[in-house]
């Protein structure tokens, strides 16, 4: 994809050195060329250009009038191009990419694009970063509540609430206090929906809120139980140590 | 006893003794008063010559000339060739050190033609200049450098500032044995004109007022007005002086 670029300068001649260079740039495409201030930010809103070569000293709106004419989340990509050096530090504030003094080398410029394709792929990346970092939010959420449907009835129930689950043949069962939930939905499946630090499959067929385990009790044959705060012990199939450590972690 | 005329010799004497005294004394005051004059007119001719220099090595000025010089050499040597030459005898004439307070209007308007090409190529169609001068009195003689700063005021303050097409009018008339010599521009006025002679915008004409004084004192007007051009008008009258004068030796 090419680079959209606009050129903002009050004099003819300094917009033209910078088409001139542009012209040996294949992946710069010049969008426009604005002669002031005012045009300049009507023509970044129009286009929406990756890139504005922006001069500071321009009647009536400068170059720094520009930028806080629009919202910052639509600043272009800037570069300064200047014949004064005393605006370097506000370029630096507004983040300019880079600040040209005129009149500047040729390879000067082609540093300064150089910079522009670096910022480019750094952006590409973050924002790559930032989707990645977006789905794993979305997915790792795990819900705050289950959907319980009994014919017309539907339920909500609150993870939290829950005590235990215990399968039955397709179906769940959510032990809730007192209630009992049945759910049309494999345990493997309700373990996937339930957060690993929250909740421990003890065995084949449970799964155990940790916050409601009470103790860890030898049975017999060297097997253990866990026993939940309401009294009820689930028979433990996985090592003792782990469940000691997820429960320590807790 | 003597005679009368040997009591009257000295009184005569000391009479003679006293009116040597005053005109020696008052040849001593003239030769001073001249001398201050002559170090004061030396004194502005210098200050004009700075002035002339400031505004050249003024880094909106030089860098954007520059600039727009280093685009020509790509675009059109030959342009770029005749800039150069342009802004290096601009700066001569600035480094003068001859102590010439007066020159021809031919010659004054010749360098101001040097600064106004390199103004016009800079703004291009931006920049209209109207030069309106009777042929009759380019021979005569006007203060070095006394039309530059004005033009540039009224660019600096016309066109630099405004997005519309600036006009520069300059007109130089015979009034009697009077020349009259004229700075006009169009566009908003930035400040009242009176203002302008006396801020910090307005050094450059305070000097001129000043050096207009010193030069021709009471034969000579220097006003500011609001122009027909729709900015301002500075007007400078002073007395017409077909060749040469000793003006730089008295």
């Amino acid at each position: 994809m090419k680079i959209r670029a606009l050129i903002v300068d009050d004099e003819p001649l300094a917009r033209k050195r910078i088409h001139l260079f542009l012209r040996d740039e294949p992946d710069v495409e010049i969008v426009g060329e604005c002669v002031n201030g005012t045009d300049a930010i009507k023509q970044i809103g129009r286009h929406i250009p990756d890139l504005v070569f922006l001069d500071v000293q321009m009647p009536e709106v400068n170059g720094f009038d520009v930028l806080r004419a629009l919202p910052a989340k639509r600043w272009p990509m800037v570069i300064f191009v200047t014949a004064h050096d005393q605006h370097a530090l506000e370029a630096f504030e507004v983040h300019a990419l880079d600040y040209l003094l005129k009149p500047f080398k040729e390879t000067r410029f082609r540093q300064a694009l150089q910079r522009v394709r670096q910022n480019l792929k750094t952006q590409a990346i973050q924002g790559q970063n930032q989707h990645f970092q977006e789905w794993l939010a979305q997915n790792s959420a795990y819900p705050s509540r289950l959907t319980v449907k009994s014919g017309e009835h539907t339920a909500f129930v609150e993870v939290a609430d829950v005590d235990f689950i215990e399968a039955a043949a397709n179906y769940a069962i959510l032990h809730v206090g007192a209630i009992n939930h049945i759910l049309r939905e494999t345990l493997t499946n309700l373990e996937a929906k339930l957060s690993p630090k929250r909740f421990l499959r003890v065995n084949r067929s449970a799964i155990v809120n940790l916050d409601r385990i009470k103790a860890v009790e030898p049975a017999t044959r060297g097997e253990h139980v866990v026993v939940l705060k309401n009294g009820k012990e689930i028979s433990l199939t996985r090592g003792v140590r782990e469940v000691q450590q997820r429960l320590e972690s807790l | 006893m003597g005679s009368p005329g040997m009591r009257v010799a000295p009184d005569v004497l000391i009479y003679l003794m006293a009116m040597s005294a005053c005109v020696a004394f008052a040849h001593f005051r003239k030769s001073q008063e001249r001398d201050r004059r002559a170090i004061e007119l030396e004194a502005s001719l210098a200050q004009a010559r700075l002035q002339a220099l400031r505004m050249q090595i003024n880094p909106h000025f030089l860098f954007n000339t520059l600039n727009a010089i280093s685009t020509l050499v790509h675009t059109c040597p030959q342009t770029a060739d005749e800039m150069i030459t342009d802004l290096s005898e601009l700066f001569r004439a600035s480094l003068e050190s001859s102590a010439d307070h007066e020159i021809s209007l031919a010659r004054e308007l010749e360098l101001l033609q040097r600064y106004l090409d390199i103004e016009q190529r800079r703004f291009g169609e931006r920049l209209k200049v109207e030069q309106d001068i009777e042929p009759g009195i380019l021979p005569a003689r006007v203060p070095t450098l006394i039309l530059q700063p004005l033009v540039e005021n009224a660019i600096r303050h016309g066109i630099e500032r405004h997005t519309e097409i600036g006009i520069i009018a300059i007109h130089a008339v015979r009034e009697g044995n009077q020349i009259k010599l004229s700075v006009a521009n169009n566009g908003k006025k930035t400040f009242d004109a009176a203002i302008l002679v006396g801020n910090r915008h307005g050094i450059g004409l305070a000097n001129t007022r000043a050096r207009l004084q010193q030069l021709y004192g009471a034969e000579q007007s220097f006003t500011v007005s609001d122009g027909e051009l729709g900015g301002w008008t500075v007007e400078i009258k002073i007395p017409f002086c077909p060749a040469p004068t000793t003006k730089a030796i008295s």
